[in-house]
């Protein structure tokens, strides 16, 4: 477990921005507490200061898991979020998507969302822009990216794709084994 | 060689330049005549000549123009070689020779048309079969209908050069327009060639829309569909048209989705603004189509109503469906009618139905159906089963389906209970089933017949009615009660009396009273041929109860019927929901007259006892006995029976009413006498004359209690047992006890039976009382017991947590176990001073083991034990006390021998040594002691390292954020979040902290929150202990300043009655006593006492003023020593509020200006704590006085100080009351000063107070207006801005991140 490097912390911020923008200084700056992202096993955690004291006595390779993962780093250098940082980025998102209930299992299946089961759409919305994913009772499903811009929704197919999944709530079922 | 004359054209080449035309012209002149010469000279670019030739046209026959050839060719002419040529003919010539030739074609052409015209080819032609050519012309064929058609060559294409089209073969596709179709197609104007499909709904229309069913196909055939029957207009139409036409075709599913599409702006998440990306027409399409099938729904439903309504009833009542529309029918029509529903309910029926029934229950069976009103003929058809006694289980079970049909209706919930009654009335009447003779059914049939002459009426009123289900339902049951009782008492008779009241209550319903009474008289008069008296009086009875429910009905009392219809039922019922002290089974009771006295005796009974006191429940019931009279009146023949039987009932209720089981005897004797009953009913005329008599003497001492026992035994009569009546009657009077079974002796002399039973019963009582009483003692005995145990308890429990408490403190200061990450080995150094680890001295030290068991480290002895053999190395090379001495050298050479480490002896073989263990210990605990802190130190040391480096990181993290994001933005939002720091609180953390104590760490909050968080609440840690005995004694103060406060007159009742209120001693007295008997209520108060007295300055300023005023006088007042003095209290009371204000900002520091008032008010707290440690002595002394006496007073037993306590507690709620209403007061802000003010004009009923009173009233009421003046301040300034706000949030364009917050 270590902190990140200053590269990592590029990577990570610039995919993260794409989700909360600049709400990333809440999550660094917090006033309840202080709170920072730990690498550990190519993956990012986010921890208070407590749990980090509590988490350093764990010999790297026992440690599975501390905090709340926020995502990894591919091989090749990139970052992935996972669904686990869904709670850190749903209050913050600046770009928001609402899915129809019919929509909603399928996303939850981990499918791309077409444009016929688009409820809501967060306007200015651009092209490959994070979005995170609710229903229509403003609960959370998971994130994706902007396949689309909102003008080019606004005229595009009903079965285009609107909205890229990345990572749904479905899969605390269905990754089970291999989130953390 | 002359014949011929050619003219040919020559070119003559290869001549020499110098040749000219006259030359060539003699020289060829000699084989003929030579014209047109034209020589032709080629010139290269210096002019010099280079060859020349020349064309002649030569005349002349064949043989001189070979001559000619022969000779000139290639003859050598002036250095040159000629060559002699045929040429084409000049350029003129052939022009010449066209023109002439075209205008022979012309001439040519022009000729054969003219022909054609003239002459018709077609007939020429027309036998001909299609496709052979026309004889003359070429390329012309003959055509289908032997015209000549001309076969055309087109040039198509690049690849196929020329295509033939013989007309002849195509010719079959022509279609032949006769003159009169023409005209019609052309007549019509062409919009009548368009149409269009109106049905808006059709699966086609909504293809064409684009629109398909979800499921139905997959969507690329679609599309290709729709493309296909669009392609041709696609070609033809403009082309933003058929662009439209393809976004149509395509996007069909987004035609009536896209409207569900809405994009929202980023700031506003709940305003939700409704963007329509597509057309109107495509939703208010949506909306049609949801409209319609609920337009449609509901006539659906209707349809289904009035589908199922007549047909689903008589499904569940076995009923044929044609019956339904029938029904109706024969309502509007005739009752002969009826005889088809009949006869298809026989058919039903006929195979397990005697004949006789059989017709009989048809006739029945028929009314139901006749009257068309499913509900009636649910509830008539039981009565009529009923009369059918031979029905069999197929009857029962229709009666069960019609009850559950009854029960499907949620407003017909009641009926179904009747039904039930019914089923069961049914199924024990089957079993006592009398066979029917040849009269009843003749009888019967007739009847039948007149019921159905009611029931044409009755159907009107019925279904004008509508929703009086429940009142329908309970008057079928009259009727049908009667008829029970009939079936179960006699044969014929009986089923034409059942009839009667049937269709009184019909008439009932629909008014038709004096018909039914003139056929009643007039079924009564065959009916008294055949049957005995007996039988007239139950014919009479049984007309009674009816008219006097139809009387009631005319009355327009629901009430009653309902309650008189049970009330029958459940005579006929007997038993189960037996309320008016039934107890007379019908089961033993078989005879009507009996059923009918009873309810008559019933009435009589409600009568008399609306007579001696106007209860509640005989009111509604009280309303027959003019009925009644009315009955006898008009049965005139039958008055003195009427009367008779009325009496015998009065008896009987009258037994009834004492609670005897006199209606058996009653019930006996009418069954023993039969139908002579005028002696006995005498007799029970005179006996019920004595029992009025008597119990109108005895009843008028006891008539309450009378009362009670009745409504008791009302309750209690559903068990039979006289148990349940025993005990409710243990209030009763022995002597009443006494009186009543002497009277019920005297009932048994008469009667022949009951003496028995009743004596039993009554001893019954008597024991049940007694063991009521028994009970009751036990009861309380078991409830006393329960709550000492209680008691005992909780001691216990309060005694194991002080123990508790106790070690836990000791522990708490003494052992503790720090693992100390710095150490990898688990040392557990930190070990109390007397508290030993090693294993050794374990046992040597047996109150140090228990220490250690309690303190738990034993976990780790082992280790300690290596550690503590390093400590005492010194040890190792000292003799060991065991091998000490004789003995030891023994033990020594012992073990030597054996040499067995296992059999090692240690200490255990000896005795400890004391000292050196404390030694040890002490060494031990000052290494721990430096080892923890050291662990201590780097602990420290790492958590700032960790904390500086946790900056360092974050830092860090916001460099690269603002790389990441931009600084300017960034700036930007911490900007927004400085601003909105309160909004921006992450809930998924906010959650409670143990590690974390300090909750007042919380973000500050604003005055204004503060104060109203006090006003709301204070914490109950506000109210702090305050220093020694003054806290309560203040709030002693308090409390009774606020009970004056209140009202003096509540003080006073409060109080002891016997003090004045001047007096102050007591009151406060006994506030305090109250406090010292419950002084958890007491801190309670005191907490609640305190919170709302939040002070603001102002109120200080006045306090302050008031205490200045009145402190020379309490100076001159505290010379007496005993009476309280004034600004003692008030000087507590304001130090009190102050104590409360400190707590409620900050308990450590103390307020500078509470502090100068309690300077103020030390020196008389001093001398007052004092003073109130006495009083509360003396309080103490009378709370224990008071607590005697009430023992006294209460029956002596440990319960009554519970009791005690109770009342105690409830006189200091009440203390609580008034002070919690004159706390509401000052959470008014406002009205606080008022209360100030208030509490001085209490405090200062004395002259003194009215002196000053002109001086402090302008300092009070300029503190009013001021207080009035900043509220309405306040107000204006929170409307100002809540306004602001609004207009803000309106203004505001889509204030992204705001939106985020505010989310959270």
């Amino acid at each position: 477990m270590r902190p990140l490097t200053q590269e990592e912390t590029n990577t990570f911020f610039e995919k993260l921005s794409k989700y909360i923008g600049e709400n990333i200084k809440l999550l660094i700056d917090r006033q309840d507490g202080s709170y920072c992202f730990r690498l550990h096993k190519e993956r990012v955690y986010y921890m208070s200061e407590e749990q980090l004291k509590i988490g350093s006595s764990a010999a790297g390779e026992t440690l599975l898991s501390i905090g709340s993962c926020f995502g990894k780093f591919t091989k090749s250098g990139k970052f992935h979020l996972h669904v686990t940082a869904l709670d850190y980025l749903a209050p913050y998102a600046k770009h928001k998507v609402w899915l129809k209930p019919s929509a909603e299992q399928q996303f939850l299946y981990g499918h791309h969302i077409m444009k016929s089961g688009l409820g809501r759409l967060t306007e200015d919305t651009e092209q490959y822009q994070g979005v995170i994913v609710y229903n229509m009772n403003d609960l959370p499903l998971g994130f994706g990216v902007a396949a689309k811009s909102t003008q080019a929704c606004r005229n595009c197919d009903p079965m285009t794709l609107v909205v890229f999944h990345q990572a749904d709530t479905g899969q605390y079922i269905r990754d089970e084994d291999t989130l953390t | 060689m002359m014949s011929e004359i050619l003219s040919k054209r020559l070119y003559i080449g290869g001549l020499s330049e110098s040749v000219s035309e006259s030359e060539l012209l003699e020289r060829f002149s000699r084989f003929g005549n030579v014209s047109d010469v034209s020589l032709k000279t080629r010139v290269d670019e210096n002019g010099a000549p280079l060859k020349s030739f020349a064309h002649l046209n030569l005349q002349s026959d064949e043989a001189s123009i070979k001559k000619c050839f022969n000779t000139y060719q290639n003859a050598k002419w002036k250095g040159s070689v000629m060559k002699l040529q045929y040429a084409k003919e000049s350029i003129l010539e052939r022009l010449q020779k066209e023109r002439e030739e075209n205008a022979l074609a012309e001439a040519k052409l022009s000729k054969p048309q003219a022909e054609k015209s003239s002459t018709p080819e077609i007939v020429t032609t027309a036998k001909g079969v299609p496709g052979t050519p026309v004889p003359g012309k070429k390329d012309w064929v003959v055509g289908k209908y032997g015209r000549a058609v001309p076969v055309m060559k087109l040039k198509k294409s690049y690849k196929v050069p020329m295509v033939k089209h013989d007309p002849s073969k195509y010719c079959h596709t022509a279609k032949v327009f006769k003159d009169e179709v023409q005209d019609s197609t052309l007549g019509n104007s062409c919009t009548k060639l368009t149409w269009e499909i109106n049905k808006p709904d059709s699966e086609i229309t909504k293809k064409r829309k684009g629109e398909y069913p979800e499921n139905s196909q997959p969507l690329k055939k679609k599309t290709v569909g729709s493309l296909d029957s669009g392609g041709k207009s696609e070609k033809n139409s403009l082309f933003s048209f058929s662009e439209d036409l393809k976004n149509k075709q395509k996007a069909f599913l987004p035609s009536h989705r896209d409207d569900d599409l809405e994009f929202v702006k980023i700031g506003a998440v709940t305003k939700r603004p409704r963007v329509l990306s597509s057309a109107d027409t495509s939703n208010k399409f949506d909306s049609d189509i949801e409209s319609e099938p609920e337009a449609m729904s509901p006539s659906v439903a209707k349809q289904k109503n009035s589908v199922t309504g007549p047909l689903g009833k008589p499904k569940t009542s076995k009923e044929p469906s044609e019956s339904g529309p029938k029904k109706s029918q024969q309502i509007q029509t005739k009752p002969t009618e009826p005889e088809n529903g009949r006869k298809d309910l026989s058919k039903s029926l006929t195979t397990k139905q005697n004949q006789a029934n059989d017709s009989f229950s048809y006739n029945r069976l028929g009314i139901p159906e006749f009257k068309g009103l499913s509900m009636l003929a649910g509830l008539v058809q039981p009565t009529a089963v009923s009369e059918n006694k031979g029905t069999d289980k197929i009857v029962s079970t229709k009666l069960a389906q019609v009850s559950t049909s009854e029960e499907e209706k949620p407003k017909l919930a009641k009926a179904s209970l009747p039904n039930g009654h019914f089923n069961s009335k049914l199924r024990s009447s089957n079993k006592k089933s009398l066979e029917p003779d040849a009269n009843s059914f003749t009888e019967s049939s007739i009847i039948a017949n007149r019921v159905q002459d009611i029931t044409i009426a009755t159907p009107a009123p019925f279904s004008s009615r509508g929703e009086d289900y429940s009142f329908k339902t309970s008057t079928p049951n009259v009727p049908s009660e009667p008829v029970n009782k009939d079936t179960t008492q006699m044969s014929d008779e009986s089923k034409s009396f059942k009839l009667i009241p049937e269709f009184k209550g019909l008439g009932m319903l629909s008014d038709y009273k004096v018909d039914d009474n003139k056929k009643s008289s007039d079924l009564k008069s065959p009916q008294k041929l055949e049957s005995d008296t007996a039988i007239i009086e139950s014919v009479s009875q049984s007309k009674e109860s009816p008219l006097l429910s139809g009387i009631k009905l005319q009355q327009q009392q629901e009430n009653p019927k309902t309650l008189k219809s049970p009330k029958d039922i459940r005579l006929s019922l007997n038993n189960k929901e037996n309320s008016k002290k039934r107890k007379v089974p019908t089961g033993r009771g078989d005879q009507a007259s009996n059923s009918d006295s009873d309810s008559s005796a019933n009435t009589d009974e409600i009568i008399v006892r609306h007579k001696k006191q106007k209860t509640s429940d005989s009111v509604v019931l009280s309303k027959p006995e003019p009925v009644v009279a009315q009955s006898e009146i008009k049965s005139k023949g039958e008055v003195s029976v009427d009367r008779n039987s009325v009496m015998s009932e009065f008896i009987s209720g009258v037994d009834e009413f004492d609670a005897c089981p006199s209606a058996a005897p009653a019930r006996k004797v009418s069954e023993d006498d039969s139908y002579d009953s005028d002696l006995d009913s005498n007799d029970f005329a005179l006996v019920a004359k004595k029992l009025r008599q008597k119990a109108f003497l005895s009843k008028q001492g006891g008539v309450q209690k009378l009362n009670s026992n009745d409504k008791k035994r009302k309750d209690s009569s559903t068990q039979r047992e006289p148990l349940s009546s025993a005990r409710e009657t243990k209030e009763l009077a022995k002597s009443h006890m006494t009186d009543l079974q002497s009277k019920l002796v005297k009932i048994a002399g008469t009667e022949k039976e009951p003496t028995g039973e009743s004596g039993n019963v009554k001893q019954e009582k008597i024991k049940h009382l007694s063991e009521k009483e028994k009970h009751k003692a036990a009861n309380e005995k078991r409830l006393e017991a329960v709550k000492q145990q209680a008691k005992q308890r909780q001691q216990q429990q309060q005694l194991m947590q002080q123990a508790l408490r106790s070690v836990d403190s000791q522990e708490n200061n003494k052992k503790r176990i720090v693992f100390d990450s710095s150490d990898d080995d688990n040392e557990n150094e930190d070990r109390p001073k007397d508290n030993v680890p090693l294993a050794t001295e374990k046992i040597s030290n047996p109150a140090e083991g228990k220490n250690q068991e309690i303190s738990g480290p034993s976990l780790f002895a082992s280790s300690d034990d290596d550690e503590s053999d390093e400590d005492n190395f010194d040890e190792m090379f000292k003799s060991k006390p065991q091998f000490e001495g004789k003995k030891g050298e023994k033990l020594l050479k012992l073990e030597n021998r054996i040499a067995d480490k296992r059999f090692t002896l240690d200490a255990k073989f000896a005795d400890s040594d004391s000292d050196e263990e404390e030694d040890n210990d002490k060494d031990q605990a000052e290494a721990s002691d430096a080892s923890e802190d050291a662990g201590r130190d780097t602990k420290v040391s790492a958590d700032a390292d960790l904390t500086s480096k946790l900056k360092e990181e974050k830092s860090s993290n916001l460099k690269v954020l603002e790389d990441v994001v931009g600084k300017s933005t960034l700036d930007r939002f911490s900007d927004k979040i400085s601003r909105n720091t309160k909004k921006i609180i992450d809930m998924n953390s906010v959650r409670f902290d143990p590690t974390k104590m300090n909750v007042s760490s919380a973000p500050p909050k604003t005055k204004k929150k503060k104060e109203k968080a006090e006003k709301v609440a204070a914490p109950p840690a506000a109210s702090k202990e305050q220093q020694g005995e003054t806290p309560e004694s203040k709030d002693v103060k308090k409390e009774k300043k606020k009970s004056k406060k209140t009202e003096d007159g509540e003080v006073a009742e409060v109080a002891t009655p016997n003090k004045v209120d001047s007096d102050e001693d007591p009151s406060k007295d006994e506030a305090e006593s109250k406090d010292k008997s419950t002084k958890q209520k007491e801190e309670k108060s005191v907490s609640k006492i305190d919170d709302p007295d939040s002070k603001k300055k102002t109120n200080v300023e006045l306090s302050s003023t008031l205490l200045d005023m009145f402190k020379t006088k309490a100076e001159q007042k505290e010379d007496k020593g005993a009476t309280f003095s004034l600004t003692q209290q008030f000087g507590e009371a304001d130090s009190d509020e102050d104590s409360v204000e400190q707590d409620g900002e900050d308990r450590a520091k103390g307020s500078g200006l509470s502090q100068v008032e309690k300077d103020k008010s030390m020196t008389k707290s001093a001398a007052e704590t004092k003073r109130d440690a006495v009083s509360e002595k003396k309080k103490n002394e009378e709370g224990e006085e008071k607590d005697a006496v009430g023992r006294d007073q209460e029956m002596p037993s440990d319960s009554d100080l519970s009791s005690d306590e109770g009342e105690k507690e409830e006189d200091v709620e009440e203390s609580k009351k008034s002070t919690s209403s004159s706390k509401v007061k000052p959470r008014n802000g406002i009205d606080d000063d008022l209360q100030e003010a208030g509490k001085l004009d209490i405090r200062f009923t004395s002259e003194k107070w009215l002196e000053q009173w002109d001086a402090l009233r302008q300092n009070i009421i300029k503190i009013y207006k001021k207080k009035h003046k900043d509220a309405l301040k306040k107000k204006r300034i929170h409307g100002e801005t809540k306004r602001k706000k609004e207009f803000l949030k309106n203004s505001r364009k889509p204030g992204k991140k705001q939106g985020a917050f505010k989310k959270r």
